[in-house]
């Protein structure tokens, strides 16, 4: 089965600097980019999609649905079963990050800027855990 | 025919003709002579029609004709006269067959004429009032149209309309006159000799000029008029309603004229027409100038006219008619019943009968009415008709014109007018003001008697409303009963209070109600069909309210209104005048005085109840009778002289007069007068002295027994008065007053020089004096007196002295005695160091050495005789007084030291008491005091320091457990420390719970601790508000040579606001520390996105187009930081 890359975050330029790390790392050719946690539910509200397998990079500050926001709603819809979630932050605030290790669904949090060293040491992690 | 016949015929004022049977003349009487030819001689061989013209020769001929016919031949016929002018003459021919003759004659030939001139006159007259109906017509054609017609029925005849304007006369009709004339006289000024005209419109009187070449009113004129051929002429003047001269109406002859009575009556009545056309174009006119009615008068006039038709009995109403008053116009019949059903039944009968009486008199042509007339939705108009009755020759009147207008306005006045003559009438009666508004509740008003009337006056707060005075009218039982009882409402409550706080009338029917009108089911039950609440009111608020009741259907609400507008202010002015004067009368029925009025001649005119009371007769035994009845008989004199001054020289006069009472009793009274302006009244208040006389009396009685008499000095005029008693102590005749110089002579020697000091003393500087003195009397003899002396003062300056004069020659013997043998022990006394002065049991001084003069420090005159405590002059509450008590108590001897401020010193006093008293021995120990003193006054130096910090400060004495605190307890923490005891203020009780234990541990430890001087602490301190302030408490410890705490002083020093500010720095510190982490936070955003760009760019193997679009984005991610780190510096410097 496929995995889905779906990039969440508000900050477009964000966006297409990790979409171009993620084809250069060989991450994903082609990720989706979502501006919002609104739209991306949407889109996973899908039932053609309810199955598949995703990798969600998200954005904890966003306007409207946060992080976080975004997180309790899959979960209060039971989507988040075969979904791997990366929070993505330029936050260095502590409690982001406890909370973040206290939740099942959260593989990891990344703190901004993301790299290409990063992406690509993600691709092994991600890699790894699938074999 | 016999000779003697025809001189008889001769003699008739008819004239008389005989004609052949050919129509030639045989013979004319003398008057048809004169009348018809000019001489006898051109009679011969003439025929009849020779003196007829046109249609009268034929006329004439048929009468020829039908000779034969057994009636009398009758025609009218116009003749020329010699004069130029024209009669009409109506002929009857009889034929007399033996003598084949006909005689022909006329009637008084003027008589005749005017008959049948009455005829024309009268066709004319209608056809010109015709015209004067027509809204179209113009007033000049009218009246030009009219003196045509006149000078066709008057061929001699020249017609005028002047027109006069500001005092100038205008030819506004006069087509037959000579331009020439007509030119020179527009614009001429009336005046006494103005020609007839001109004369005639400034005295207002017919002018009969009858020869112009000869008549001084055409002096100036007649250079003029004679060579244009105007020989006479007769002018009327035509007025307007306010009577003055809007035109002139005249008649111009050819020939010399006397007006005949029939003559005159002719001229009048077309005068009178005239008039009556110009009045009515004047009102059209008027109409037409007034912009707001000009809507509705551009068709027609605001007057409805009409045409009364009475051999039809038809009445044929102009359009404004319908419009005036609503009724359609038919073409259905209008009899003059139409009209009387549509009269208001109250004003017909007496129309009718004013109608008939006009109608019926030939002499009469016009007819004026007032009277209400019925309009179509009910309601009445007020109008006034006025009618041109138009008669036949036989006086019978067959048509009569008129007009009736609207005098809404004027008719309104006269309401007013009438309403504020019932008003004041009734205000001006003598009674109380409730009386005057239940007199007031019977008043109709626009014709309407109200059977519920109520006046309200609202109360002097002006937030109620009280009825006062309402009628009591059977129609209106049936309400009242119904109705809860009402007196009082508050405003803004039922009708009247509404009224009163609105100013506004309230029109309430039962068919549209009102919410406001607490009594409305009453007034529906008992029929009532309007109520009217009306607002007495001017600009300082609301005095009352009226409310009227009716069970009529209809109320002319605006005529109320407008009424109500015109006589609130004279009504309100009226209450206000009269709740005033009911004030005042109160007050001078209530007064204690006599308060009365009398006559120039002192008779009382009135007279309050306290006067009456006084003299005890009632009121009609005094009013209207001569004070002479009352007045004690010595005082007559003097009460008669006083009113005739008052009266000549017009003073405010005070006059003080014994009256006697009903019981024969004695009164005193002060009169004060006044006069009126006219000097007819005299207005007079007495004061009862009665009393004040009496207790006189007792007083004069009283000071005789004691030997004291009175005197007085005029200062200016050096004279003294005397008292009976002073007079009868210097053994002087009765009635003796010595002038200054020579009372002062009466005094020894040895005193005169004192009593001149203490006269002298009283004029300079106000100083009564009060001397023990000899006297040497008349008759030589030595007395001791008493004189006491005052000064009266008047703008600053002395005026008077008085005073008193006592015998006291029997005391001040014996007492001179007494203190003889007492000197000689005094000596020894006086003698002693220490300060020396006894007592007797009465606690009198009796003796007091000069060192105890020094101590007390007054003189000894002043000490001796008096009590030790006047002396002292300190209360009996003085601790040194329960030493002396002691003393003459127990009777043992008693020391104490004693402060005495007078002298500052202090003094250790012994008290020895003896059998006559106690003897007191006062010795000085003023320096051993000093040492002592020196410390009170560096307590009080502490004292005023502590006045001066802004510190609480403290001193607390340990061992009596006392506490004084400074000013700074109430000014930091407003503890009012005068109010509150020490002993009840407790520090331990103003801790804060918190700190309490810590603080009273940290105090106890430091008292006990013999080694600590100085003990500070910490600790939140309750204020009077029950808030706390941070305080520093710093404290002194003064220990005795045992190290044992005796006293504490110290200050509190208030250090919440510091402890604030520290706070409000840490806070802000905190601030800080949370901008710069949230701004970091921010400026990350941008940062990473920048670093990853870098990154890719960097690391990605990235195209050069795509290099270059990464571009883009790190520019803009820069000048995001760059906004940022702006945003960051502001923040951080505003918080």
């Amino acid at each position: 089965m496929e995995t889905k890359v779906l990039i969440i975050d508000d900050d477009k330029i964000i966006c297409k600097v990790t979409k171009r790390m993620f084809q250069v790392s060989g991450l994903s050719q082609d990720p989706l980019i979502f501006n919002s946690g609104e739209n991306a539910i949407h889109f996973l509200k899908k039932d053609k999609f309810k199955e598949d397998n995703f990798i969600i990079f998200l954005d904890i500050n966003m306007p409207l649905i946060n992080g976080w926001d975004f997180i309790d709603i899959l979960a209060r819809e039971n989507l988040l079963n075969n979904k791997d979630v990366y929070l993505i932050t330029s936050s260095i605030d502590p409690s982001d990050h406890n909370r973040a290790n206290k939740n099942i669904h959260i593989k990891d949090i990344l703190i901004k800027p993301i790299t290409l060293a990063k992406t690509k040491e993600l691709v092994v992690r991600i890699n790894n855990s699938h074999n | 025919m016999t000779r003697a016949y025809l001189n008889f015929l001769d003699t008739l004022s008819d004239m008389v003709c005989i004609v052949d049977d050919k129509g030639k003349i045989q013979w004319l009487n003398a008057v048809a002579v004169k009348s018809l030819i000019s001489d006898k001689s051109s009679l011969v061989n003439t025929t009849f029609s020779a003196l007829l013209k046109d249609d009268a020769i034929k006329r004439f001929n048929k009468v020829l004709e039908e000779k034969n016919s057994s009636t009398p031949q009758t025609f009218i016929a116009k003749h020329e006269l010699p004069d130029n002018s024209h009669i009409e003459l109506n002929w009857i021919f009889v034929y007399d067959t033996d003598q084949n003759v006909m005689y022909g004659t006329t009637n008084n030939p003027l008589d005749s004429e005017v008959k049948v001139q009455t005829y024309y006159l009268d066709q004319l007259e209608r056809r010109i009032m015709e015209q004067a109906v027509d809204p179209s017509a113009a007033l000049n054609s009218i009246l030009n149209n009219y003196i045509k017609g006149l000078e066709d029925i008057f061929p001699a005849l020249k017609a005028s309309i002047l027109k006069i304007e500001k005092n100038k006369i205008w030819h506004v009709a006069s087509s037959s006159l000579p331009k020439k004339f007509t030119t020179a006289i527009d614009g001429e000024a009336i005046g006494p000799n103005t020609g007839s005209c001109g004369t005639a419109a400034y005295t207002k009187k017919r002018i009969l000029v009858s020869d112009i070449s000869t008549d001084p009113l055409w002096e100036e004129y007649k250079a003029l008029a004679l060579p244009l051929g105007l020989k006479a002429c007769w002018s009327q003047p035509i007025f307007n309603a306010h009577k003055e001269v809007v035109a002139t109406f005249a008649n111009y002859y050819g020939n010399v004229r006397v007006p005949s009575e029939k003559e005159l009556k002719v001229f009048e009545r077309s005068a009178s027409l005239v008039g009556i056309i110009i009045e009515h174009f004047q009102k059209k006119s008027d109409l037409e100038s007034n912009s707001e009615l000009y809507s509705y008068v551009n068709l027609a006039t605001n007057d409805a006219i009409y045409d009364w038709d009475l051999l039809e009995n038809h009445i044929k109403w102009g359009e404004s008619f319908s419009r005036l008053f609503g009724h359609t116009i038919t073409k259905e019949k209008y009899p003059l019943s139409k009209w009387e059903s549509l009269v208001h039944k109250k004003d017909l009968k007496g129309n009718l009968l004013s109608l008939r009486a006009c109608l019926s008199n030939p002499s009469r042509n016009r007819w004026k009415a007032r009277y209400r007339f019925k309009k179509a939705d009910g309601t009445y108009a007020q109008v006034e008709e006025k009618g041109y009755i138009v008669r036949n020759e036989k006086g019978k009147p067959i048509r009569m014109i008129g007009v009736l207008s609207d005098i809404y306005e004027i008719w309104l006045a006269e309401q007013k007018k009438e309403v504020l003559k019932i008003f004041s009438h009734i205000f001006n009666k003598s009674i109380p003001l409730k009386k005057i508004l239940e007199e007031f509740t019977h008043i109709p008003i626009t014709q309407t008697l109200f059977s519920i009337s109520e006046i309200w006056i609202t109360n002097k707060n002006k937030n109620e409303i009280n009825c006062i005075a309402s009628k009591k009218e059977t129609e209106a039982n049936k309400f009242y009963s119904i109705a809860e009882k009402t007196s009082k409402l508050p405003f803004g409550k039922g009708l009247p209070g509404v009224v009163a706080e609105t100013q506004t009338p309230i029109f309430w029917n039962s068919l549209k109600g009102d919410a406001n009108f607490t009594r409305e089911e009453a007034a529906k039950q008992a029929g009532f069909k309007n109520i009217v609440a009306l607002p007495i009111f001017n600009t300082t608020g609301t005095i009352g309210v009226w409310l009227l009741g009716t069970k009529n259907k209809k109320v002319d609400e605006i005529t109320i209104q407008r009424l109500w507008e015109e006589v609130n202010p004279f009504l309100c002015g009226e209450i206000i005048r009269k709740q005033v004067e009911d004030e005042l009368t109160r007050l001078v029925e209530l007064a204690p005085d006599i308060i009365c009025m009398l006559d120039s001649k002192g008779n009382f005119k009135r007279i309050n109840a306290t006067g009456c009371t006084l003299l005890e007769y009632p009121e009609e035994e005094i009013i209207n009778h001569n004070f002479k009845r009352f007045i004690h008989p010595k005082d007559h004199e003097k009460f008669k002289n006083h009113i005739d001054q008052l009266i000549n020289k017009n003073k405010t006069l005070q006059l003080q007069s014994r009256f006697t009472t009903k019981s024969n009793q004695t009164i005193y009274l002060d009169w004060t007068f006044a006069v009126t302006a006219d000097k007819e009244f005299i207005y007079a208040v007495a004061k009862n002295t009665t009393e004040q006389k009496r207790l006189q009396k007792l007083l004069d009685n009283a000071t005789k027994m004691a030997k004291i008499g009175s005197w007085e000095l005029n200062v200016n005029t050096k004279a003294i008065y005397w008292s009976a008693m002073t007079q009868r102590i210097h053994e002087a005749p009765l009635g003796y007053s010595p002038k200054l110089e020579e009372g002062i002579n009466f005094y020894k020697k040895d005193y005169q020089s004192l009593i001149k000091e203490a006269v002298n003393n009283a004029i300079d500087n106000n100083k009564g004096w009060d001397h023990e003195l000899q006297i040497i009397t008349m008759k030589g003899n030595q007395r001791w007196v008493r004189t006491m002396g005052k000064a009266e003062f008047k703008d600053g300056k002395c005026i008077k002295l008085y005073g008193s004069f006592q015998d006291i020659h029997t005391r001040k013997v014996a007492e001179l005695n007494a203190t003889k043998t007492l000197s000689e022990k005094n000596e020894i006394l006086e003698r002693i160091g220490d300060a020396f002065f006894a007592v007797d049991k009465n606690w009198i001084v009796t003796y007091a050495n000069h060192l105890a003069e020094k101590l007390i420090q007054k003189k000894k005159s002043n000490i001796l005789g008096n009590k030790l405590w006047d002396v002292f002059g300190s209360d009996i509450k003085h601790p040194t007084y329960k030493h002396y008590h002691t003393a003459m108590r127990t009777g043992e001897t008693i020391h104490f030291e004693d402060y005495y401020t007078p002298v500052n010193k202090w003094f250790e006093v012994t008290i020895y008491p003896s059998s006559t008293g106690l003897s007191v021995y006062c010795l000085d120990i003023s320096e051993r005091k000093l040492a002592a003193e020196e410390i009170r006054q560096s307590n009080e130096r502490f004292e005023k320091a502590a006045k001066a910090t802004n510190d609480a400060i403290w001193d607390w004495n340990i061992t009596k457990d006392i506490q004084y605190r400074g000013e700074g307890f109430k000014t930091l923490f407003g503890h009012d420390i005068t109010t509150i005891d020490p002993r009840e203020f407790s520090w331990s009780e103003h801790l804060h719970p918190e700190d309490r234990e810590d603080a009273e541990q940290s105090l106890e430890k430091a008292l006990l601790d013999k080694e600590i001087i100085n003990w500070s602490h910490e600790y939140r301190y309750r204020k009077s508000n029950n808030e706390y302030a941070f305080v520093i408490d710093r404290g002194v410890i003064i220990r005795d040579e045992n190290g044992k705490a005796l006293r504490m002083v110290g200050a509190m020093t208030d250090i919440t606001e510091k402890l604030a500010y520290i706070k409000a720095i840490e806070n802000q510190n905190k601030l800080l520390k949370q901008i710069a982490w949230e701004q970091s936070h921010l400026f990350r955003a941008p940062l990473s996105r920048l670093m990853g760009i870098i990154d890719l760019i960097d690391n990605g193997e990235l195209q050069v187009s795509e290099k270059e679009d990464l571009l883009i984005d790190v520019i803009e991610s820069a000048n995001e930081m760059d906004t940022i780190v702006k945003d960051i510096s502001e923040k951080t410097s505003s918080s």
